[in-house]
């Protein structure tokens, strides 16, 4: 078992409320919930968020890309400014707002 | 909700339509972000077999469209076909989203048809008049090539949104 430490912290007069009515209620300690909400708080640090990871798959799957198929001469080539008081018409294809999600969903 | 979009072109139906140096390219702007350089043509982007069948359709003129990837498009489109002022055209693909390769596919090739479209004159604006986006001559026809040429309707998947819209994003 880890040594236990005291440790002094401050917090809201309503968050102490509600941390002594929950121990009350499941009948346990204030030490305890408070190692419990740390150890939920240490996980999602140590472990990155859904869009994190798939941001992360992208950049592997670019350099498994880029081995496969060569690198891309990134920011290389002459760029095109889109002069928007010279567009005419812009037509495209559009996209069901029903069906865009964010990554991190 | 529908499935998500997938990362590559292995076991896609756009295997073997889109070009794998353009697959490369496109999880390139959408991981680094896009630049608005120029990347090439149709030859860029399709492999010879669907630019062949597309020959048959589509002038070389039209096939000769520059394409970007951009992040300045509304969140509403997959991608556009811009016409300037000096008859000049670009296609510019919406970097911050992840499509399914099905749907980059038909995307495109809808894109180039209205290139064609804009060549031959037609009066997009007096279109959107008259009818709603589904209804609309110039978009049947361009979503009915695009079926066309790569075998299948353009397929149901979700977009994941990558990166948020700018305030003052393009659309059509």
């Amino acid at each position: 078992m880890s040594t236990l430490v005291d440790k002094n912290v401050h917090i809201s007069t309503e968050r102490a409320r509600r941390l002594e009515q929950l121990a009350c209620k499941l009948a346990t300690t204030e030490d305890v919930l408070i190692e419990q909400g740390l150890d939920l708080l240490f996980m999602k640090q140590d472990c990155p968020s859904e869009s994190e990871a798939d941001v992360e798959d992208d950049w592997q799957l670019l350099a498994r890309l880029e081995t496969e198929n060569g690198p891309v001469p990134y920011n290389t080539r002459p760029i095109h400014k889109i002069d928007r008081d010279q567009i005419v018409s812009i037509v495209g294809a559009t996209l069901d707002p029903s069906r865009i999600r964010r990554i991190d969903e | 909700m529908k499935p998500p979009p997938r990362n590559t072109l292995t076991r896609t139906r756009a295997d073997r339509q889109l070009l794998p140096s353009f697959w490369t390219e496109y999880i390139s702007a959408r991981t680094r972000g896009a630049t608005e350089e120029v990347i090439g043509d149709a030859k860029a982007i399709f492999t010879a077999p669907v630019l062949q069948e597309l020959q048959r359709h589509l002038s070389m003129e039209a096939l000769a469209t520059p394409f970007l990837f951009t992040e300045q498009l509304r969140n509403r489109v997959v991608a556009v076909s811009i016409g300037y002022r000096d008859n000049t055209q670009i296609v510019a693909v919406n970097a911050r989203f992840k499509f399914d390769p099905e749907v980059m596919a038909h995307t495109l090739i809808e894109e180039y048809a209205h290139a064609q479209q804009r060549i031959n004159g037609t009066d997009f604006d007096a279109q959107r008049r008259l009818y709603q986006y589904d209804d609309r001559p110039y978009e049947l026809e361009a979503k009915r090539l695009a079926t066309t040429v790569l075998g299948y309707e353009a397929p149901d998947y979700d977009a994941r949104l990558i990166r948020d819209e700018h305030e003052d994003a393009l659309g059509n």
